[in-house]
């Protein structure tokens, strides 16, 4: 019997277009997941938070006269709440700094410094 | 040979699925590509809520040093721990223990699963008295400046003041050898300082040194990192000379002991750094290109610090602390010698004769003092230049430069055969070129109007 070649497969359309689909919606789907995790873990929020929190507690350290100071402080184009509260009790003067996104109620920084008064 | 029925004639079986399949594969390493990228966000998040936290306990183990320094003597007695907790939800542990003539804080905070020990040294706040060039206390002397002196700055003295004179034949120099005001007293400020302090440490260092398990016979080169030396306990006792040729300490997160009885030579380029005493019951040389740094060396007989040496710890004897050759003193070492009695059967005190630049402060301290001018001194030698203060409860020689403050009994020097009592000559002083807030031992109560001042402080690795 003769063998016989058979002509070359090929894909039909259809089948092409459900697997071009399949793939486009599986990757929009993975990469709007990665945007969301990371949005929500807000590194750089940390980052900025960090750097506010430090630079009020040094200056407070220095010496201010507001006992508080409640304020929206601009960082990197993204808001954040700013909340320091200075007690004296005798020599030792306390700090307490919050810092959180405008708006939010998560706390980025929670932190509190205590600074001894300088007698002379 | 079988052939599907539906397969045209001609026309091979096609390859159906394989688009799927692929694409399959395909999502699936974009999936395994994904959950890396989110393995790797997480980390980085991780690690900045880490460093936040970090960043609040340590702002909460400073915040136990600033208590530390509203302490006044007396001073504490025992290494007991202080914590409380803080109103933003962290702890702080706070511990002080006298260390040479100063005081040594340990502070804990702990935020989140975070800690930070931070490590510092307490001295005094430098009294108003340090304002001034110098001070000499004794009443009956005048003070006496010849050859090319000059002092800069508020001089304090009794109430003969301070006069020119002529050695061996010649005049002062400069006849306008002094800028600032005369302040003449009758009764001086005398120099004095709390030596409970002093002495409470050395008790608690040979309670130490009784209590200390592992004990080496003979004599030992201590060479590689310290890393096994100090893991079993704190402290380690040699029976003998102990040599440290290239030993790598680097430790603040508590006090490190190391006891000899016999000589410890620091040489090579060894690096002792940090929360360490060293403590001989002969002599301590460094010498080579060793760098000690924070640490505090104690010997009963002599210390000798020499060749390339850097130096910006605490070194304590009751007898002589040399510096000689090119050793480098940098801020914020601390000599102290303090004598049983006001004689000497030879030479004691402190002897600066360094070509390097100097940043110390000298404190010469006595016992027992009957004779009019005690024995005990500070030698600055020609030459040698000193930023920071000499305090002096004998005499001082001063023959260089002084950036500083001297507060002293008496100034002295001899040129065969006499003794010149409460001269400078050759001598200069320029107070306002001290740039730094001078480490200084604990101040007697009744003189404390200040916080204790830190003299530094460091934060212990993790």
């Amino acid at each position: 019997m003769k063998s016989v070649k058979g002509a070359e497969s090929g894909f039909t359309i259809l089948e092409v277009l459900v697997a071009a689909t399949v793939f486009l919606v599986g990757l929009s789907l993975l990469i709007s997941l990665l945007n969301t995790t990371l949005g929500r873990l807000g590194t750089d929020d940390l980052e900025a938070a960090g750097a506010l929190a430090k630079s009020a507690i040094l200056t407070a350290s220095v010496g201010t006269d507001a006992a508080a100071v409640d304020t929206v402080l601009v960082c990197s184009g993204k808001k954040y709440h700013l909340h320091r509260t200075i007690t004296t009790n005798g020599r030792l003067v306390g700090v307490m700094v919050t810092v959180q996104r405008h708006k939010q109620t998560r706390l980025l920084v929670n932190a509190y410094a205590e600074t001894a008064i300088e007698t002379h | 040979m079988t052939r599907c029925s539906w397969i045209p004639k001609g026309c091979s079986r096609p390859k159906t699925g394989t688009v799927l399949v692929s694409m399959l594969a395909v999502m699936a390493a974009l999936t395994i590509i994904f959950l890396v990228a989110l393995t790797i966000a997480v980390g980085v998040y991780t690690r900045h809520v880490k460093a936040v936290n970090r960043m609040t306990a340590s702002f909460l183990a400073d915040s136990g040093i600033q208590r530390c320094r509203l302490s006044s003597p007396p001073i504490p007695k025992c290494d007991t721990a202080n914590c409380w907790q803080t109103p933003n939800g962290g702890m702080v542990c706070t511990r002080m223990l006298p260390w040479g003539p100063v005081l040594l804080a340990f502070s804990e905070g702990t935020y989140a699963n975070q800690q930070v020990t931070t490590a510092a040294v307490l001295g005094a706040t430098p009294p108003a008295v340090f304002k001034a060039a110098i001070v000499v206390s004794d009443p009956e002397y005048p003070l006496v400046v010849s050859g090319t002196t000059t002092i800069t700055g508020d001089v304090i003295t009794g109430p003969l003041g301070i006069t020119s004179g002529r050695f061996q034949g010649q005049d002062i120099v400069n006849e306008h050898y002094h800028t600032g005001n005369v302040i003449a007293l009758q009764r001086p400020p005398a120099p004095k300082t709390d030596t409970a302090v002093l002495h409470q440490y050395i008790r608690d260092m040979q309670t130490r040194r009784a209590q200390c398990r592992k004990r080496l016979p003979a004599s030992v080169t201590f060479r590689a990192s310290e890393a096994g030396l100090w893991q079993e306990g704190r402290s380690v006792l040699v029976e003998n000379n102990a040599f440290l040729d290239g030993l790598q300490f680097d430790r603040r997160d508590s006090t490190y002991s190391l006891f000899a009885d016999g000589r410890v030579e620091i040489g090579g380029h060894t690096q002792v750094l940090g929360t360490i005493e060293i403590i001989s019951r002969t002599t301590i040389v460094l010498k080579d290109s060793a760098v000690v740094d924070q640490a505090l060396l104690y010997a009963d007989d002599s210390i000798v610090i020499g060749g390339a040496v850097r130096f910006s710890g605490i070194a304590i004897s009751p007898h002589r602390i040399v510096i000689r050759d090119r050793a480098r003193l940098e801020f914020p070492a601390m000599l102290v010698v303090d004598a049983p009695s006001d004689s000497c059967a030879d030479s004691c005190g402190i002897f600066l004769r360094t070509v390097a630049p100097v940043e110390a402060s000298c404190i010469v301290l006595i016992e027992e003092h009957s004779t009019r001018i005690p024995e005990p001194q500070i030698l600055i030698d020609t030459n040698v230049t000193i930023s920071g203060v000499l305090v002096s409860q004998c005499v001082v020689d001063l023959r260089g430069t002084l950036l500083g403050s001297v507060w002293t009994t008496l100034f002295r020097f001899y040129a065969p055969p006499t003794t010149y009592v409460n001269w400078l000559r050759n001598a200069h002083v320029d107070r306002p070129r001290l740039t730094f807030v001078p480490a200084l031992p604990i101040l007697p109560g009744d003189t404390v109007a200040s916080n204790l001042h830190v003299v530094w402080q460091e934060e212990a690795k993790p």
